[in-house]
This record gives C-alpha cells, sequence and structure tokens, in this order.
C-alpha cells in the first residue's frame, strides 16, 4: 500500500517537472519567434530617423531627434512616388484581371461537367508547382514579342498569370462549399449564365474572392525577378526595384536607405493586418478540403 | 590592358593587381569592404574608421553636408594621387546628335559647345565641385579659395604621368560577376592571386 | 454544342489562353531550346543534342555546387523550417495569452517584398553597425567583426537562416488545421489521463498528416524558386558557397546570354520540381483517407 502511495507521488511529481519543462519552453520558444520576427524591421525603423554617424556609432540606441530627412531625402533619392504610382496601378489591375477571370474558370470547373474537365484542372494544378525561375528566358522573349517589354501591361499580364494556381485552387474549393440550390433557383426564374455568376454568386463568394485578391495583390506588390527583368526604365518600374537606387555613388546614406525599405513594406504589413482574420479563415476552408 | 573583352588574366599584370587588391583586403580596410558597396566605404571614411578612400572630386561636398559628415571634417582631408603618378579618369557624359534637319542639329552643336565651354567648366567646378575637363582652365582665385582641395587635386593631377581609364567597360560582364563573387575568397586567403586569375579566365571564356 | 457549353468555354477561355501564353509555351520553349547552342541577341540556334546536359553534369563545376546547395536547402527547409512552423503552431493551439499577436508577428518578414527582406537581412548582419554584431557585443565578444555574409564559414549558415527560420506561412496552416479538430477528441484525451506532450505526439500529429505534406511541398518547392534573397546579399558568393540553380540560371541566361544553356538548367529545375512532389506525395501517402 505504502509503496503505491509513493510512487503515486512520484509519478504526479514528474508529470509536474514535465509540465514546468514544456511550458518554460514554450514560453521561451514564442520569444525567440517574435524577436527574429520583428527586431530587424523595428530596428530598421529606428534607424530611419538617425543619423549615419549614430546608425555607425551606436546602433541599437534609440534616435537622438525624430526627423524624418531620411523619408524626405529618398523621395529625391528615387523616383518613389513614381514607383508607388506604377506599383498601385499594376497591382490592382492585375488582381481584378486575376480573380475575374480566374474565378471564372473555378466556378465552372467546381460546377459543371464537361469533357476534358479533369485534364484542364490538372494541367492547370501543374503550374502550382513549377518553379517560375526556370521561365525567365522564354517568358522574357514573349513579352518582347508581343510589344510589351518594359510596359506595365507586360508586368500586368504575367502577375496575372503568377497567382493563376493559388487563386484557382482557393475559388475552386470555396465554390465548392456553396450549396448548389443557390443557383438552380437563379436558373429557374431565367437568368442567364453570365448575370447568375456576376449577381448570385460572386456576392455569396465574396469571401473566398476577398481573400484571393490580397494574396494576389501582395503577390504583385511584393514581386521582383520578373519586375528587373521585364522593365527597364523608372516609366514602369515598382516599388521593389526601387531599393537599389539607394546603394549607388550618389545616394549612399543609410538613413535614406531604411526610410525606404519602411515604406517599401509598410504596404504589404497594413494590408495584412487589417485583412489577416479573412485570409487566415479562407486558408482554413481551403486546406480542410485539401 | 586595353583590349576589348579580355580573355586572359593570368598575365603578370593582373598577377601583379590581383596580389595588391589582396594586400589591400588583408591589412588595410574595414571589415565590412569585402562585399560592400559604395555606401560602406563612404561611411568608414566619413566617420573616421578610414584614413584613405580613393574617390574623386564629387566626393568633396559631402565633406560638408552635415546629414552625411560630422562638423569639421572637410578640414581634416588632404588629396593625392595614386602611388606611380597615375589618376583615374572618370570620363563625363557623351553625347550623340539625333536632330533630323540641319536646323537642330546646328542649334545641338552650339548648346553643346556651350555646356563645354570652359565658362560652364568653371561654373560646374564652382557650384558642385565637377573637375574641370580641360587641362589648360585657369582657375580664379576666389574659387581656388573656396574649394582648396579640388585645386590641389587638379594640379596634382594636371601633373601625373597615367591616366587610367574605366577598363572595366571592356570586360565580358560575366567575368565582373564573377570578380565580385570571388573577391572574399581572395580577401580571406581561400585563393591565390593565380587561382583568382584562372577563375577569371574561365569565366571569359565562357562567351564565344 | 449547346448554349451552356458555350458560356462554359468562354468562361474557362481566358485563364486557358494566359496559361498557354506565360506557362505552357514558356515551358515547351525551355525544353526545346536545351537541345540547341543557342547564345547572344542574333537569335541563331544550332541543334546540338545533348551536349549542354553532357557539360552540365561532368564539367560545370559551377552547376555542381549549385545543385548540391540546391537539394541541401531542400532538405533543411522540408525538415527543420516545417519542424519550427509545426511546434509554433502547436504551442498557440492552447490559445494562451497573446497568441494573436506571435501569429501575426511570425508572418511579418513572409508578407513584406523579399526584395526588402534582402536589404533588411544585409544590414542586420552588417559586420561594423548591424544588429547581430551589436548583440554579441553586449553580451559577449566584444571583438566580434564577422562579416557574416561574406565570411567562408559563416555565408552559408547566414544565407540559410534568411528562410530557414521564418515558417510563418506553415504556422498558419498547420495551425488552420489543429483547430478544425473537433473538441471532444481532446475531451477523450484528457480523460483518458494523456498528457499535453502525449496529446501532441499521439493524437494531433498523425491527425495533421495531410497539410503536412501539404507544407513540405510548399517549403521544398520554394527552394526550386528562391532568388531575392541570395541576388541581394551574397549574389551566391563567396565563390561559388551560396549558389543555387535559379541564380545560376539568371546568372548563364541575363549576364552571359547564353540562353540555350541556362534552359538546360531550367529543364533540371522542373524535373526537380516534379521529383519532389511525387516523392512527398508518396512519403505522406498524400490525399489518401484516414482510416
Amino acid at each position: 500500500m505504502r509503496s503505491l502511495a509513493t510512487k503515486k507521488n512520484y509519478k504526479s511529481e514528474k508529470i509536474r517537472g514535465i509540465r514546468i519543462f514544456t511550458s518554460s519552453f514554450s514560453i521561451l520558444f514564442q520569444l525567440i519567434i517574435v524577436a527574429i520576427s520583428i527586431l530587424p524591421i523595428v530596428w530598421i525603423f529606428f534607424s530611419s530617423f538617425k543619423t549615419n554617424g549614430e546608425i555607425l556609432n551606436s546602433s541599437l540606441s534609440l534616435p537622438k531627434h525624430w526627423n524624418f530627412y531620411g523619408y524626405i531625402n529618398a523621395f529625391k533619392i528615387s523616383p518613389l512616388h513614381k514607383f508607388y504610382a506604377n506599383s498601385i496601378i499594376i497591382a490592382v489591375t492585375s488582381t481584378i484581371l486575376n480573380v475575374f477571370f480566374v474565378g471564372m474558370a473555378s466556378y465552372v470547373i467546381a460546377r459543371f461537367n464537361f469533357k476534358f474537365k479533369k485534364v484542364i484542372l490538372i494541367t492547370l494544378s501543374l503550374s502550382l508547382f513549377l518553379p517560375m525561375t526556370s521561365l525567365i528566358h522564354p517568358v522574357y522573349m514573349t513579352i518582347n514579342k508581343i510589344g510589351l517589354y518594359d510596359t506595365k501591361a507586360g508586368l500586368i499580364l504575367v502577375y496575372t498569370a503568377l497567382g493563376l494556381p493559388t487563386t484557382l485552387f482557393l475559388l475552386n474549393s470555396y465554390f465548392l462549399s456553396i450549396p448548389k440550390d443557390i443557383e438552380e433557383a437563379a436558373y429557374i426564374d431565367g437568368a442567364g449564365f453570365f448575370r447568375t455568376f456576376i449577381q448570385i454568386i460572386v456576392p455569396v463568394a465574396r469571401p473566398g474572392f476577398a481573400t484571393a485578391a490580397v494574396l494576389q495583390f501582395l503577390l504583385s506588390w511584393n514581386e521582383f525577378l520578373y519586375a528587373i527583368v521585364l522593365t527597364n526604365s523608372k516609366e514602369n518600374r515598382t516599388i521593389p526595384v526601387a531599393l537599389s537606387y539607394f546603394t549607388s555613388q550618389f545616394s549612399f546614406n543609410y538613413t535614406s536607405l531604411f526610410a525606404a525599405i519602411v515604406m517599401v513594406s509598410l504596404p504589404s504589413i497594413i494590408l495584412f493586418a487589417l485583412m489577416q482574420e479573412q485570409v487566415v479563415s479562407s486558408l482554413t476552408a481551403g486546406s480542410v478540403k485539401g | 590592358m586595353n583590349t576589348t573583352n579580355i580573355k586572359d588574366f593570368t598575365t603578370p599584370e593582373f598577377i601583379d593587381a590581383f596580389t595588391k587588391i589582396q594586400k589591400m583586403f588583408k591589412e588595410y580596410t574595414t571589415t565590412d569592404a569585402v562585399g560592400g558597396k559604395y555606401e560602406n566605404g563612404a561611411n568608414n571614411f566619413l566617420s573616421e574608421k578610414t584614413a584613405m578612400i580613393a574617390n574623386g572630386p564629387w566626393m568633396i561636398s559631402d565633406f560638408q553636408d552635415p546629414t552625411k559628415a560630422p562638423a569639421g571634417f572637410i578640414d581634416k582631408v588632404g588629396a593625392a594621387i595614386f602611388p606611380g603618378q597615375g589618376v583615374f579618369d572618370a570620363p563625363m557624359l557623351g553625347f550623340f546628335i539625333a536632330s533630323k534637319d540641319k536646323e537642330h542639329a546646328d542649334a545641338t552643336v552650339t548648346l553643346l559647345k556651350y555646356l563645354t565651354s570652359k565658362e560652364v567648366q568653371l561654373r560646374g567646378l564652382e557650384m558642385v565641385g565637377t573637375m574641370p575637363a580641360s587641362t589648360n582652365i585657369e582657375i580664379p582665385q576666389e574659387v581656388a579659395n573656396k574649394h582648396p582641395l579640388i585645386t590641389e587635386l587638379i594640379k596634382l593631377a594636371n601633373g601625373a604621368k597615367y591616366k587610367y581609364n574605366n577598363y572595366q567597360g571592356l570586360w565580358y560582364p560575366n567575368t565582373l560577376d564573377t570578380l565580385s563573387t570571388n573577391y572574399p575568397a581572395l580577401a580571406l586567403n581561400k585563393m591565390t592571386p593565380q587561382e583568382f586569375a584562372k577563375k577569371l579566365t574561365e569565366a571569359a571564356n565562357k562567351n564565344k | 454544342m449547346n448554349r451552356k457549353g458555350f458560356w462554359i468555354a468562354l468562361f474557362l477561355m481566358p485563364t486557358i489562353l494566359i496559361f498557354l501564353l506565360i506557362y505552357a509555351v514558356p515551358v515547351f520553349t525551355v525544353v526545346f531550346t536545351s537541345f540547341f547552342d543557342y547564345r547572344g541577341f542574333s537569335g541563331r540556334m544550332t541543334f546540338i543534342g545533348l551536349i549542354n546536359y553532357i557539360q552540365l553534369f561532368t564539367s560545370d563545376s559551377s552547376f555542381k555546387k549549385a545543385l548540391g546547395n540546391t537539394l541541401i536547402w531542400i532538405l533543411l527547409q522540408s525538415t527543420v523550417h516545417v519542424a519550427i512552423g509545426t511546434i509554433l503552431a502547436l504551442i498557440l493551439a492552447k490559445k494562451r495569452f497573446g497568441w494573436k499577436f506571435v501569429r501575426t508577428s511570425y508572418m511579418i518578414p513572409n508578407i513584406i517584398s523579399a526584395s526588402a527582406l534582402g536589404v533588411i537581412f544585409l544590414n542586420v548582419f552588417n559586420p561594423t553597425y548591424g544588429i547581430v554584431n551589436s548583440i554579441i557585443k553586449i553580451f559577449g565578444n566584444k571583438n566580434i567583426n564577422t562579416n557574416w555574409f561574406f565570411d567562408y564559414n559563416t555565408a552559408f549558415f547566414t544565407v540559410t537562416i534568411t528562410w530557414l527560420i521564418y515558417a510563418g506561412l506553415i504556422t498558419i496552416l498547420v495551425l488552420a488545421e489543429i483547430m478544425s479538430i473537433p473538441e471532444s477528441v481532446f475531451e477523450a484525451a484528457k480523460i483518458d489521463g494523456a498528457s499535453d506532450f502525449k496529446i501532441n505526439i499521439y493524437i494531433i500529429l498523425p491527425m495533421l498528416r495531410n497539410i503536412l505534406a501539404t507544407c513540405v511541398i510548399l517549403a521544398a518547392t520554394s527552394m526550386l524558386k528562391e532568388f531575392e534573397l541570395i541576388f541581394l546579399t551574397t549574389k551566391g558568393g563567396p565563390a561559388d558557397l551560396t549558389l543555387n540553380l535559379p541564380l545560376y540560371l539568371y546568372k548563364t541566361a541575363l549576364i552571359e546570354n547564353n540562353f540555350g544553356y541556362a534552359n538546360t538548367i531550367g529543364t533540371v529545375l522542373i524535373i526537380m520540381g516534379v521529383i519532389t512532389i511525387a516523392l512527398v506525395t508518396k512519403l505522406f501517402k498524400f490525399g489518401e483517407s484516414d482510416v
């Protein structure tokens, strides 16, 4: 009897030991994760208000004065306002085109049976796993041949394509989760195919569309490789390319570089912060369906 | 050295140059020089972490810029040309005239003649510290007093025995890329100047 | 074709056209031109059979290094990276204080432009004023001046760090899947007296098989695309120490203008993508239902 009691005591002590270990491990783990994620960007943010001398001699201290010199200068060094405008035009247009066109395709694939449906779906899905860096030369040639080299339209076309697989998967699984009788009622009422899609399906699937749009916007806003390959003038270059202006001979100051980094990253961070619940819940819906 | 599209980097001149570069990396510079860009070089000099920088007169205005250098920095700087009596010749902008009719072409020529005239060269010197392209420009005393460093440099440059051109513009582009990705190996003694030269030669010969 | 058939075709048309133009035709071009000597802007092409492939696999030391690095990074990313993201998801699933803050913070490096991230890391690891050396100076070695990205001994490690530990997307995907597990499963396990640790290992993880397969595929294939973070930091150096296949392809195509050879590397990349997916699907018995 007695030995059994001690054994039990010992066991509960051991469990408590494990509990303390796991909970302190989990707190430490989370602290490290937060530190590695936000320290670099917070450091860049504070440094963007410091002078070059302060950055070089006391890199961890807070700025002595909060001046916006770096931000003002960044606009002088590079055509940042031009790049912002380009990025907005390109990201918005490619988002609308991508979500609209791929939305139409996903809808008919999810809802109707037709010849070659499986072949089309599988072929389109392959694009998700294609390393797009392997296609830089032919895509460059194609864009060049159709006369869209160094144009916004060229980048819009390529970005619309780059987001094709993600949007297809998201919207396909979203349409599958919508009950079929909604649009059947519409058809009975005599509404046409296109009208049903626009007036019935799109509003019902709005959360799916919103998530696809956020992801597509971030993709177009952040893309760098094709932006440098397919454009060469400041008339058509986008925000991620702007940072290369800050390491040349005439514009070497750290303050402006750091200010530019903040201005390049901030729109993505704000957009994600505002829309994250939406994005997270839709990703769940997509992944549950596989 | 002035051949276009160099394919052989194993000549004694190149080996000697790479040996000097290696020595400078190892003994005479900051730790961030390897992989560093202009910003690192300039900022180390402006914050007095290095004693010398190889650069031209366009940098002089930065010495007085309070956002870039500490106050009084300019008074500590002197100028010299490279050992062996050489200066690096950085060319000015070049122009092409593309006007279709004679009237416009003539007008463009007149404008270009003005832009390269003595007055404008002097003005450029006075305002932004551009080195005059012509060697026989007389610099007025008041400009000389205002820009002692540039005046000193001009005097030295005019007396130089050699002028180096930007001959890297004649290299195959991929050899320049090989150069920069292999500098760390050279700097950290993982590669001898001879091996470095061989690597560049290999890269150059990829071009057909 | 009936009326409905017409509409279906019309709805599919734009997507299929875009797919053909930007994916299908380029993939065909990549594979086709890999059998040619095709360089410069003259556009002249000479058929040379398998010469490009033979050169690639027998005498190209840069390719060997790039292939090796890419494989190591695929392996690390599909194990360590996925593990870090999954462990955090398991911790956050308890919904303790501040879990949403941790989740959002961890996503930040994943949603800002990789080009900005590259420049940020270049500064973070700068030997003189970078935050890494500045912190090490406070807590220990006062004389540290490691040039993280450009030192032979640290370059590979430093480049790897820039993506290996940032598994925010994995965390979000796995976390979402855990939260969709019915509460009753946990309750039953708790009544049986299982510890948190045991619940994680024996109950949750097996249920995550499909999402983990998705994560491994995403993580592995991302390493076949990685470009910006290397291009903006080490450019593949010192020597070829941090070169990977996408960067080598970029240099071959855009700096050497050797398109046939670049597209041979492209073909290798595409084949590696197919193999990776096939392997992971088989390994995880992906898509098969749990019985």
